[in-house]
C-alpha cells in the first residue's frame, strides 16, 4: 500500500515534470512572420520614446546617459534587475542579433538562445506592437551609436534559472500577443492614441491591475491600483473627465508634454516622471493621440 | 526581600512609563513635522499654481504677483527642507510619501532641494511674459526632480 503510493507520487512526478517542461518550452516566432519592409528611422525614434527603453536601460553613471547601455539597477518586488546594453555593439550589445532575435525578444519575450525574460521587460505590452514598428525600432537602435560595456550582471533574482523556465508556464496564461486591432468605429487618432498606450507606451503595465497570477485584468482596463514595484497606488486613467482631472483633451495633451513643468501635480511620482520625459520627446500629434483616447474611457 | 522587589516593580514601572512617553512624544514630535511639511508644501503648490495660470494666459501678466507666488514657493521650500528628519518617512507608521530614498541618498535630496530653491529666486526676478516660460521651466523641472525620485505616488 505505502509503496504503491510512493510509485504513484514517483510518477505524477515524473509526468508532471514532463508535461510542466513542455508547457514552458520557449515558442519563438518562426522567420516567416517578418513582413517585406522599408526601413523608417524617423519612426523607429518614435517606438523608442513612446517604449521608453531609455528608463530601464540606462546607462551606468559615467556613461553617456543617452544611449541606452544599460546596467543601472531597476527594483522590482521579484528582486533587482540590470537591464543589459541594448546599443549595437556587437560583442556587449545587440549588435550582432538578426531581426528574427530582436523581434521574438520584444514580441514573445524569448533570447536567442531560447530562454524566456521575466516580465519586467514589458514584452507583455510590446507584443502588441506591429513587427514593421519593432523593425523600425531596431534598425533606429543600430543607428545610434555603439557603447561597450564591462558589466554582465542581469538580475540578483534567487533561482533565475528556474524561474526563466517556469515563466514558460506563465507566458501560456499572461502573455497576450494579439497585434493591436484598429477600431473601425472610432477616428483614426483615437486608434494611433489606443495603439501607442497598449503597445509601445505599456501604459497599462501600470495603470491596469493586475489578477492572481500576475496578468493584466483586462476586465478593469487602465482602472488604476497597487503600484506594481511595491508601495503606493497607481491611478485609474478612466473617467478623466468626469472625475474632472483634466478639463479637456488639450489640457490632457499639455500634461502628458510638460508634467509638472506646467503644475501637473500628478505626473512624477512612481516612475511616472520618466514616462512623461520619454512622452514629451513624441511628436504633437502622438501625444494628442493618446490624450484623445485616454478622455473618452469613461 | 519584599520590598526590593516593590521597588523594583515600580522602578519597571516607570521606566516602561518613561519608554512609552518617549515614544509618544517622538511620535507626536514625527507627527507634527510631517504635517507641517505637507502644509509647506501645500502652499509651494499654490505658489506654482499662480505662475502656471499666468504662463497659459489664463491670468494677466504681472511682475508683483509672479514676484510673490515665486518668494512664497522659495520660503515655504526652505521651511519644509529641514521638516524631514530621519525615521518620519512612508514606513513610520504615520501616512506621508516621503520615500526611504531621502535618507538613503541624503546629499540627492539636498541638491534637490537647492536647485529648486535657486529656481524660484531665479523667478522672482522675472519681469517680463517672455521671460516666464524659460524660468517656469527650470522651476517645476526641480519639482519634477524632487518628486520623481524622493516622493512616493499617493496611498
Ligand atoms: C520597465 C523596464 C524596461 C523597459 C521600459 C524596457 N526594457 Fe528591455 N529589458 C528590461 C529587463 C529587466 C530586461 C532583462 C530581462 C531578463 O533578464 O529576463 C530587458 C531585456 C531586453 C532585451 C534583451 C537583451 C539581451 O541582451 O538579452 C532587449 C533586446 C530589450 N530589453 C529591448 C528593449 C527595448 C527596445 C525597449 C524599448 C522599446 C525596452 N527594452 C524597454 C527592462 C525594460
Ligand atoms: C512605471 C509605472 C507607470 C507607467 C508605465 C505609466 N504610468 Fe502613468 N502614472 C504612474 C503613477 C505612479 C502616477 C501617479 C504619479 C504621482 O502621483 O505623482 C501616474 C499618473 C499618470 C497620469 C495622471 C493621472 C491623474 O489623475 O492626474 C496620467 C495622465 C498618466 N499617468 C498617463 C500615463 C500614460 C499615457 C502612460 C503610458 C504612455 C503611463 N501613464 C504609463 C505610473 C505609471
Ligand atoms: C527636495 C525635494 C522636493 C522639492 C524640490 C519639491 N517637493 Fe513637493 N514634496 C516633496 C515630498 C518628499 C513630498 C511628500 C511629503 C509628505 O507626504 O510628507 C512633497 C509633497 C508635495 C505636495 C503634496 C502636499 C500634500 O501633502 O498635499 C505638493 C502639492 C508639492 N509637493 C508641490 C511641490 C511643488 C509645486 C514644488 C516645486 C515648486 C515642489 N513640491 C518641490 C519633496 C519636494
Amino acid at each position: 500500500m505505502k509503496r504503491k503510493t510512493v510509485v504513484l507520487f514517483a510518477g505524477l512526478v515524473v509526468v508532471g515534470t514532463a508535461v510542466g517542461l513542455f508547457l514552458s518550452r520557449p515558442r519563438p516566432l518562426e522567420a516567416n512572420v517578418l513582413p517585406q519592409h522599408n526601413v523608417d528611422l524617423a519612426n523607429g525614434k518614435v517606438m523608442y520614446d513612446a517604449g521608453g527603453c531609455i528608463s530601464c536601460h540606462k546607462p551606468i553613471k559615467g556613461a553617456d546617459a543617452l544611449l541606452p547601455s544599460g546596467g543601472s539597477q531597476l527594483k522590482t518586488p521579484v528582486g533587482v534587475f540590470y537591464p543589459p546594453n541594448i546599443t549595437s555593439d556587437k560583442a556587449t550589445g545587440i549588435g550582432g542579433w538578426s531581426d528574427l532575435q530582436f523581434v521574438n525578444a520584444m514580441q514573445r519575450g524569448i533570447s536567442p538562445d531560447g530562454r524566456h525574460y521575466f516580465p519586467a521587460f514589458p514584452y507583455t505590452s510590446y507584443a502588441h506592437m506591429k513587427t514593421s514598428d519593432v523593425l523600425d525600432l531596431k534598425a533606429y537602435l543600430m543607428s545610434l551609436k555603439a557603447v561597450e560595456t564591462s558589466s554582465n550582471k542581469t538580475t540578483s533574482i534567487f533561482a533565475a534559472p528556474m524561474l526563466r523556465r517556469g515563466m514558460g508556464l506563465w507566458k501560456r496564461f499572461s502573455l497576450d500577443t494579439r497585434v493591436f486591432k484598429f477600431d473601425r468605429s472610432k477616428p483614426k487618432s483615437w486608434n494611433r492614441g489606443a495603439y501607442l498606450v497598449s503597445g509601445a507606451g505599456h501604459c497599462n503595465e501600470c495603470h491596469t491591475p493586475r489578477n492572481i497570477v500576475m496578468g493584466l485584468d483586462f476586465s478593469r482596463h487602465l482602472a488604476g491600483g497597487p503600484h506594481p514595484e511595491g508601495k503606493g497606488k497607481v491611478p485609474s486613467l478612466r473617467g478623466l473627465k468626469k472625475r474632472k482631472r483634466f478639463t479637456d483633451v488639450a489640457d490632457l495633451n499639455s500634461a502628458l508634454r510638460f508634467g509638472e513643468i506646467m503644475g501637473y501635480e500628478d505626473m512624477s511620482s512612481g516612475g511616472m516622471g520618466d514616462v512623461q520625459t520619454n512622452l514629451s520627446k513624441l511628436p504633437e500629434a502622438d501625444t494628442k493621440a493618446i490624450a484623445e483616447f485616454l478622455f473618452s474611457l469613461q | 526581600m519584599r520590598k526590593i522587589t516593590k521597588t523594583t516593580k515600580a522602578l519597571i514601572l516607570f521606566g516602561a512609563a518613561m519608554i512609552a512617553t518617549a515614544g509618544v512624544v517622538q511620535a507626536d514630535g514625527h507627527l507634527g513635522k510631517i504635517k507641517e511639511r505637507q502644509e509647506a508644501m501645500k502652499a509651494v503648490g499654490g505658489g506654482i499654481k499662480i505662475i502656471v495660470e499666468t504662463a497659459k494666459g489664463k491670468r494677466a501678466f504681472d511682475a508683483a504677483v509672479i514676484k510673490s507666488a515665486a518668494l512664497t514657493i522659495k520660503t515655504n521650500l526652505e521651511k519644509a527642507g529641514p521638516l524631514f528628519p530621519e525615521g518620519t518617512g512612508e514606513d513610520s507608521g504615520i501616512e506621508n510619501r516621503a520615500k526611504p530614498e531621502i535618507w538613503l541618498d541624503e546629499e540627492g535630496f539636498a541638491a534637490a532641494l537647492k536647485t529648486a530653491i535657486a529656481a524660484a529666486d531665479n523667478m522672482a526676478g522675472v519681469a517680463k511674459m517672455a521671460d516666464l516660460m524659460p524660468a517656469l521651466g527650470q522651476l517645476g523641472g526641480g519639482c519634477k526632480g524632487c518628486h520623481e525620485k524622493f516622493r512616493a505616488p499617493k496611498k
